[in-house]
C-alpha cells in the first residue's frame, strides 16, 4: 500500500565497512549489547483502528496494525496502559517517555526520560550516546538528568553525516583543540565556582549542586567526546537519492531514518534512538490525505475524516513494521527493543488514556495482546519502562513513578 | 494586642492564640459544615485550627479574600467578619519560617543575549544567545529561579557561545584598520545545483525557487562593512501560457546575510533589503552590509512559486504546457545573476564599535603591555560580574591568561580565551542576590534585569557599587530613567507574551485550505501578537487603569487586521489605536484575535479551554484540575448535540458543578468568536451560537455583559497583576509572608483606580522588590 521509493537498497544488499577492530577499544565484551528504540507519534492512535480484538495470543488485528500481520510472533500490543498522573492533553506529549509533564516537575530531572537514562549507560562506549529523530517536527519527550530538553534531527543528511562522514583532518585537529580549550576553561570554571558558592547560603544547595553536577557531566562529556574525534568512522555505500517534495513528505524522511537507524545499530555507533512523528496541522504527502493532521484528529466520528486519519497512522505502523523487519534480516531484532506509543489515547477527545503501546524485539517472547487493566485501573506504563530498562542493563528496581515492573512475556 | 501577638510567634507557638479565640466561632459557623468532620469537601478540613499549617492558612485567607468561599449559595460572611479573618490570618501567615528561597538564579536565554550584546557592543545580526538551549519554562515566567535550571549541555554551549561573540568583538588590535579587497567569485558558482537553480553558461545563474542562492566560500574572514553588487534580471515570465508566480508582479530578489554554522538554533539567516527586476533586462544593485565573520552574503528570488514542482506538477497535468516538459528541464519563471562581487571590510570608525565597547576605550590597545592586559581584565571583570569581581577573581583570570599565553604565544588570542572564561564563570552566568534587604549592587541588577533584561549600564551600576541606589530619590530617579528608554519595552514584551502565554500562538496552526480560516495568512500571527503587545503598551505608558484590560473601546490594528476583524479602519495601513464599534464585541483583551486563538486548537474553539485559560492567565484564579475519572467531552461536529448541551451534562454533574460554573460561562459568551478570533453567529453545522449564561451569580447575553461583571472585581484583576509583576522581577514564587504587602498594595491601587504604570511603581517601591 506505501509504495516505497527506496525499496531497492534492501534488494542491492548495503554494505558496511567497519573500521579495524582496535579502534572500538571500548566494545571489550564479546555478549551483544542491548539497544533500544523508542518510537512515538504526537497525536494519538485512534483506538477504534488500533486496538486488536480479543486479548492473548488469539486476537483479530486490527486495521491500523495490519502491516505487522507478517511479524505477529516478533512484537506485543498492550491496551489499557497509561501515566497514570497525566491529564494534560496534548501537554502530555512531553510525559511520554518519562511519565511526568515538563512543567509538572518538582525538581530538576523529574522527568529524565528512558531513551536518556539508557543513553547515560551506554555513554561514550558508542560515538553517540543517543541519536535523536523526527519527522513533521520534534515529540520533545526526551529529557535529561538535569531536565533539559533533547533536541530531535529533522534532516536524514545530517544524520549520515553524524555516522558516516569523517572530519577533513585539520576540521578534526581544530574540535580536538576547541574541546581541549573548552575543557581548561572548564576546570577554571571548577575553581571558580568552588571559591564562589561555597559561601553561598545554605538555600542555595541545590543550585549549587545542579551547577557542580552540570560540570562534572559536562567533563565527562568532553572526555567521551575526545576519544571518538581520531576513531576513524564506519564507511557504507548507502546513500541518500533523491530529495524531499516537502517537509511533510513522510515517504521520504520515514524509510531514510529506519535505514539510518538499522545501520547505526549495525555499526554500533549508537545503541540509543527516538523516532519521533510530530505534531502539525498540515496536509501530510501520503495517498489518500487531504485534510491537516491534527483537524483529521478531531474527526468527530465523520467517515472520511477517519479514513485519512487511518492512512496516516498504518503509514506509522508500516514504518515500525519496517524497521522491525530490517533488524530481523539483519540478526539484530533480538537484541533491540523497538518500541512504539503516544501519550494521547484517543486525541479526538484528547484522552491521555490508554496509550496506543508496542514493543518488539529485546529477546521478549512475543505475540500476545494485553489487557493491561488491573483491578479497575489501567497499568503504569512506567511498569513496562522498569523492565525495558532492566533489560537495557540499568538496575534499577522502579523507573520514575512506577509501581513495580511488567512482564511482557507474561502480560503482568 | 499586636504587641502580644509579636511576641507569641518569636516564642514559636504556633498559633495566635488570641486571635483564635475570635476567630474560631466565625470559622465554626461558615466553614465547618462542608470542612469538619462530617464533610470535607475538596479534602479540607478546617475545624481543629491548630492542625492547619501555613498552606492550608494561605488556602483559607485566599478562598476567603477572592470571595470563593463560602460559595455563592451558602450563607456570605459580613463584610466586618471577613475583614477580621483575613487580615488576621495574613498577620498569622507571616510567623512562619519559610525556607528562604534561592539566591543564584540564572541568566535566561533573552538576558544571556541582551547582556552580551550590551558588554561586547554587538548590535547586528549576530545574536550571542543562538546557540543556548531555550529555556524550559514551568508555570510562570522565564525569570524564575527555578526553572532556569544548568546542565553539561548548556555549559559547554556557554563556553562556545562566548568564545564565538569574542571573536565577532574583537578582531584584532592593530592601530590601523585592515585594508579592503575586492572578490568576484565565478557567477555560475554562486550556488548549489538543483532541480531549480543553477549555473546557465560560464557567466550566468539562474534560480527559479525562493530557496537561499549562497556559496559557503564567499564567507567573509573579517568582520566589517562589505559592498555588494550583482546584475540581475527577471526570465522566462511567459515561458509557458499559464501564469506563474509573480504573475504580474515585478520580480524581487532580496540581498541577506548567513552564517555557516549547523549547531545554531537561529540558522535561516537574516534578509537585509529587496530588489525589484526588470524582466529580460540586466540591472545592477549596490548595497554595503554589515558582515560578521564567518557569515556570507546570499541572494533570494522571494516571490516566484513557493513549491515550483507542484506548480508545474499541474499544468502538466493539465497539458497547459508544451510536450515533453518535466521536472527536470522545466523553465519555470525565475532570477538570472550574471555579475557578483564583493568589496571589503570597510569601516565607519576604527577600531571597531564592539572593540570600543568591550575594553571600554576610545583607541586600540597595546595589549603586549602588562600593565594594559591587568587593567583590561579588570575593568572586564567589574562590568561582566556585575560589581561583584574582587582581587581573588583577578588573581584568578590573570593567571588563566598567562597559562594560555604560554600554549598559544599570541597575546590577542589569550586574552580573547580568557575573557570567555569570564563569560562561562557562575559569577557572570547567575546573579547572586544577598539575603533580606537587597544591597546597592543586587538591587541594580534586579532593576535592571526586570526593566532591561539586560546587564546594569555604566550609570546604574556605579550607583549599585557606592550604594547610593539605596537612597529613595536615588533610586526613584533611576527606575523613572530606565522606564523611559526604549529598552523599558523589554519588559512591557516579555511580561504580556508570558501573562498571556502568547507563545502558545501558533503550536496549533489551523489548516489554511479549510475555507472557514483563509484569512489566517501567514502574517496573522505576528499581527496578533503585535496588536495584544501594542494595548499593553498603551494602558502602562498612558497609565491607564488596568480596567483597559477587560474592556475598551478600541484596539491597535493594522489595515490587514482591521479586515480580518471586519472593524472599521481609518490610518495609513500601519498599526493604529483604532476605535470599536459598540456591539463589535472587540474591546479588551478578551477580544483579541492573540488570545482566541491560542486558547482553540486550529479546529475547533473549546469553551472549557478558554474558560480556564481565562481563569488561569487573564485573571490568574487558576481553578483546581480536572478530577481524574472525568472523560474530557467528546466532541461530535456530526450536530446531534449543541456545545451548551454538552457542557450542561458537566454542570448537572455535582462533582464537576463548582468549577465548570467558574469556566463554562466565560468559554461560553467567548462562542462568538470561531477558532481564529473571527465572529460568528452560526456554528458550521448552522446552528445558532448562544452566549448568554450565569457568572458571579449575574446574567448576561454576551461578552460585552460578561465583562461588565468582571469589572465589578477589579480588585482582584490588580491583585493578580500586582503578584505577577512581583514574581517577573523578583524571579521567584511570592511565600505567604509577601501577601500582606500585595493587600497594601491592592488597596492603594485601589483608590488610584488602578492605574497601571502607578501600579507597578508600587510593586517596584515596595520590599517585593528591594528585599530578596
Amino acid at each position: 500500500m506505501f509504495l516505497n521509493r527506496r525499496n531497492f537498497i534492501k534488494a542491492a544488499g548495503i554494505t558496511l565497512a567497519l573500521p579495524s577492530l582496535e579502534s572500538f577499544a571500548n566494545d571489550k565484551s564479546s555478549e551483544e549489547p542491548m539497544r533500544l528504540v523508542c518510537m512515538g507519534a504526537a497525536l494519538g492512535m485512534n483506538p477504534q483502528g488500533f486496538f486488536p480484538n480479543g486479548y492473548g495470543k488469539d486476537y483479530k488485528n486490527s486495521k491500523v496494525l495490519q502491516p505487522l500481520d507478517k511479524l505477529r510472533e516478533d512484537f506485543t500490543v498492550f491496551s489499557h496502559m497509561d501515566h497514570p498522573n497525566v491529564y494534560s492533553k496534548h501537554g502530555g506529549m512531553s510525559a511520554l517517555f518519562c511519565g511526568i509533564e515538563s512543567n509538572k516537575t518538582k525538581t530538576a530531572g523529574e522527568n529524565y526520560s528512558i531513551d536518556q537514562m539508557a543513553a547515560d549507560h551506554v555513554s561514550y562506549t558508542t560515538r553517540y550516546p543517543s541519536l535523536h529523530m523526527s519527522v513533521g517536527g520534534g515529540l520533545n519527550a526526551s529529557w535529561t538528568k538535569s531536565g533539559i530538553n533533547v533536541p530531535e534531527i529533522s534532516s536524514p543528511e545530517l544524520i549520515f553525516k553524524k555516522l558516516f562522514v569523517n572530519d577533513n583532518a585539520a576540521a578534526s585537529k581544530a574540535l580536538g583543540k576547541d574541546l581541549r580549550d573548552q575543557g581548561s576553561i572548564l576546570d577554571l570554571v571548577k575553581g571558580n565556582a568552588q571559591s564562589v558558592l561555597s559561601k553561598a547560603s545554605k538555600n542555595d544547595k541545590e543550585k549549587v549542586n545542579e551547577y557542580f553536577t552540570a560540570i562534572r557531566d559536562a567533563e565527562s562529556k568532553l572526555q567521551g567526546r575526545k576519544q571518538w574525534i581520531d576513531k576513524v568512522k564506519p564507511s557504507t555505500d548507502f546513500k541518500i537519492e533523491g530529495r524531499e517534495h516537502s517537509r511533510d513528505d513522510y515517504n521520504f524522511f520515514s524509510p531514510l531514518f529506519v535505514d539510518l537507524i538499522t545501520l547505526a545499530i549495525k555499526s554500533d555507533s549508537s545503541r540509543v534512538f527516538t523516532l519521533g512523528f510530530g505534531m502539525h496541522n498540515r496536509v501530510i504527502e501520503l495517498e489518500g490525505i487531504t485534510g491537516g493532521y491534527h483537524g483529521l484528529t478531531h474527526h468527530g466520528n465523520r467517515p472520511e475524516r477517519l479514513k485519512q486519519l487511518w492512512i496516516i497512522e498504518k503509514f506509522y505502523i508500516s514504518q515500525y513494521a519496517l524497521l522491525i523487519e530490517k533488524l530481523k534480516a539483519e540478526n539484530l531484532l533480538d537484541n533491540t527493543m523497538v518500541f512504539f506509543s503516544s501519550c494521547l489515547g484517543d486525541a479526538s477527545r484528547h484522552s491521555n488514556r490508554n496509550m496506543p503501546t508496542l514493543l518488539a524485539g529485546g529477546g521478549f517472547k512475543h505475540g500476545n495482546h494485553w489487557d493491561c487493566m488491573k483491578n479497575n485501573s489501567q497499568t503504569p506504563l512506567n511498569n513496562l519502562y522498569t523492565t525495558m530498562l532492566q533489560r537495557f542493563g540499568v538496575e534499577t528496581e522502579k523507573f520514575a513513578s512506577a509501581t513495580g515492573t511488567f512482564d511482557p512475556e507474561q502480560g503482568v | 494586642m499586636k504587641k502580644i501577638l509579636v511576641l507569641l510567634l518569636l516564642t514559636s507557638i504556633p498559633l495566635f492564640a488570641l486571635e483564635t479565640v475570635k476567630l474560631k466561632p466565625i470559622i465554626d459557623k461558615y466553614c465547618v459544615e462542608c470542612h469538619g468532620p462530617d464533610k470535607q469537601k475538596g479534602k479540607f478540613r478546617i475545624d481543629d485550627l491548630t492542625e492547619l499549617d501555613a498552606k492550608a492558612w494561605f488556602d483559607v485567607f485566599d478562598q476567603i479574600n477572592e470571595g470563593e468561599m463560602p460559595p455563592e449559595d451558602e450563607t456570605q460572611l459580613p463584610a466586618k467578619d471577613k475583614t477580621f479573618v483575613t487580615e488576621s490570618v495574613l498577620e498569622h501567615l507571616k510567623s512562619y519560617e519559610e525556607k528562604s528561597k534561592t539566591a543564584m538564579r540564572r541568566l535566561n536565554k533573552r538576558e544571556y543575549s541582551n547582556t552580551i550584546r550590551d558588554l561586547l557592543g554587538l548590535y547586528d545580526v549576530y545574536d550571542p544567545g543562538e546557540r543556548v538551549f531555550a529555556d524550559e519554562v514551568s508555570h510562570g515566567f522565564d525569570t524564575e529561579a527555578k526553572s532556569l535550571v544548568i546542565s553539561d549541555y548548556q555549559l559547554l554551549q556557554y563556553i562556545s557561545s562566548a568564545s564565538k561573540s569574542l571573536s565577532h568583538a574583537v578582531k584584532s588590535h592593530s592601530p590601523t584598520a585592515p585594508k579592503a579587497e575586492l572578490n568576484t567569485p565565478k557567477v555560475s558558482k554562486l550556488g548549489s545545483k538543483s532541480r531549480d537553480t543553477g549555473p546557465v553558461g560560464k557567466n550566468a545563474y539562474i534560480t527559479r525557487s525562493p530557496k537561499q542562492v549562497y556559496n559557503k566560500n564567499n564567507a567573509v574572514k573579517t568582520p566589517g562593512y562589505y559592498k555588494i553588487k550583482f546584475t540581475a534580471s527577471g526570465v522566462d515570465r511567459f515561458f509557458y501560457k499559464v501564469p506563474m508566480a509573480p504573475v504580474k508582479d515585478k520580480f524581487k530578489v532580496a540581498l541577506g546575510v548567513k552564517a555557516n554554522n549547523d549547531n545554531s538554533t537561529t540558522n535561516s539567516g537574516s534578509l537585509l533589503q529587496t530588489f525589484e527586476l526588470e524582466d529580460d533586462v540586466e540591472k545592477t544593485f549596490e548595497q554595503t552590509i554589515w558582515i560578521n565573520e564567518g557569515y556570507f552574503p546570499y541572494l533570494q528570488a522571494t516571490n516566484v512559486g513557493s513549491k515550483p514542482i507542484t506548480q508545474l506538477r499541474s499544468a502538466i497535468r493539465k497539458k497547459k504546457v508544451p510536450k515533453g516538459t518535466t521536472e527536470k528541464n522545466h523553465r519555470l519563471p525565475g532570477i538570472k545573476i550574471t555579475a557578483f562581487s564583493i568589496e571589503g571590510p570597510f569601516y565607519k570608525e576604527w577600531p571597531m564599535p564592539s572593540y570600543k565597547q568591550t575594553f571600554d576605550t576610545t583607541g586600540s590597545l597595546d595589549i603586549n603591555d602588562e600593565s594594559v592586559r591587568s587593567s583590561i581584565l579588570s575593568k572586564f571583570l567589574y562590568k561582566s560580574f556585575r560589581g561583584q569581581n574582587n582581587e581573588e577573581d583577578l588573581e584568578l583570570y590573570r593567571n588563566y591568561l598567562n597559562s594560555v599565553q604560554e600554549k598559544e604565544q599570541d597575546w590577542n588570542l589569550s586574552l580573547k580565551k580568557t575573557m570567555a572564561a569570564i563569560l562561562s564563570s557562575p559569577k557572570f552566568l547567575y546573579m547572586i542576590e544577598n539575603e533580606n534587604s537587597l544591597n546597592g549592587l543586587s538591587l541594580a541588577s534586579r532593576l535592571s534585569y526586570m526593566i532591561w533584561s539586560t546587564t546594569p549600564d555604566k550609570e546604574l551600576l556605579e550607583l549599585g557599587a557606592n550604594g547610593k541606589i539605596l537612597e529613595e530619590s536615588v533610586y526613584q530617579a533611576q527606575v523613572a530613567r530606565l522606564l523611559s528608554d526604549s529598552r523599558s519595552e523589554r519588559f512591557m514584551n516579555s511580561f504580556v507574551s508570558q501573562w498571556l502565554k502568547l507563545s502558545a500562538l501558533g503550536t496549533m496552526r489551523p489548516d489554511t485550505k479549510d475555507k472557514r480560516f483563509k484569512m489566517y495568512k501567514p502574517n496573522v500571527e505576528n499581527d496578533l501578537r503585535k496588536e495584544t503587545k501594542l494595548f499593553f503598551q498603551h494602558v502602562f505608558k498612558n497609565n491607564l487603569s488596568v480596567k483597559e484590560f477587560i474592556n475598551s473601546d478600541y484596539t491597535f490594528v493594522n489595515k490587514g487586521l482591521a479586515k480580518y476583524y471586519g472593524i472599521p479602519y481609518e490610518g495609513d495601513g500601519t498599526f493604529t489605536k483604532t476605535a470599536v464599534p459598540t456591539g463589535s464585541l472587540r474591546g479588551g483583551i478578551l477580544g483579541h484575535g492573540s488570545v482566541l486563538t491560542l486558547t482553540s486548537n486550529g479546529v475547533e474553539t473549546s469553551p472549557i479551554e478558554r474558560g480556564i485559560w481565562v481563569l488561569e492567565y487573564f485573571l490568574g484564579t487558576p481553578p483546581p484540575p480536572a478530577p481524574a475519572e472525568v472523560p474530557a467531552l467528546t466532541p461530535d461536529t456530526t450536530g446531534a448535540v449543541t456545545v451548551r448541551q454538552m457542557l450542561d451534562k458537566h454542570r448537572t454533574d455535582p462533582a464537576c458543578a463548582s468549577c465548570h460554573k467558574k469556566m463554562d460561562p466565560i468559554g461560553l459568551a467567548l462562542e462568538s468568536f470561531d477558532p481564529i478570533g473571527r465572529i460568528r453567529k452560526k456554528y458550521d453545522n448552522k446552528t445558532k451560537v448562544e452566549t448568554d449564561d450565569v457568572f458571579k451569580g449575574e446574567a448576561f447575553s454576551n461578552v460585552d455583559g460578561l465583562k461588565q461583571i468582571l469589572l465589578k472585581n477589579t480588585d482582584s484583576f490588580a491583585r493578580s497583576l500586582i503578584i505577577k509583576i512581583a514574581e517577573y522581577g523578583k524571579g521567584r514564587k511570592l511565600s505567604f509572608k509577601d501577601y500582606a504587602i500585595v493587600e497594601k498594595l491592592v488597596k492603594q491601587s485601589a483608590k488610584n483606580n488602578h492605574a497601571f504604570k502607578d501600579l507597578f511603581l508600587s510593586v517596584v517601591n515596595s520590599d517585593l522588590i528591594k528585599h530578596r
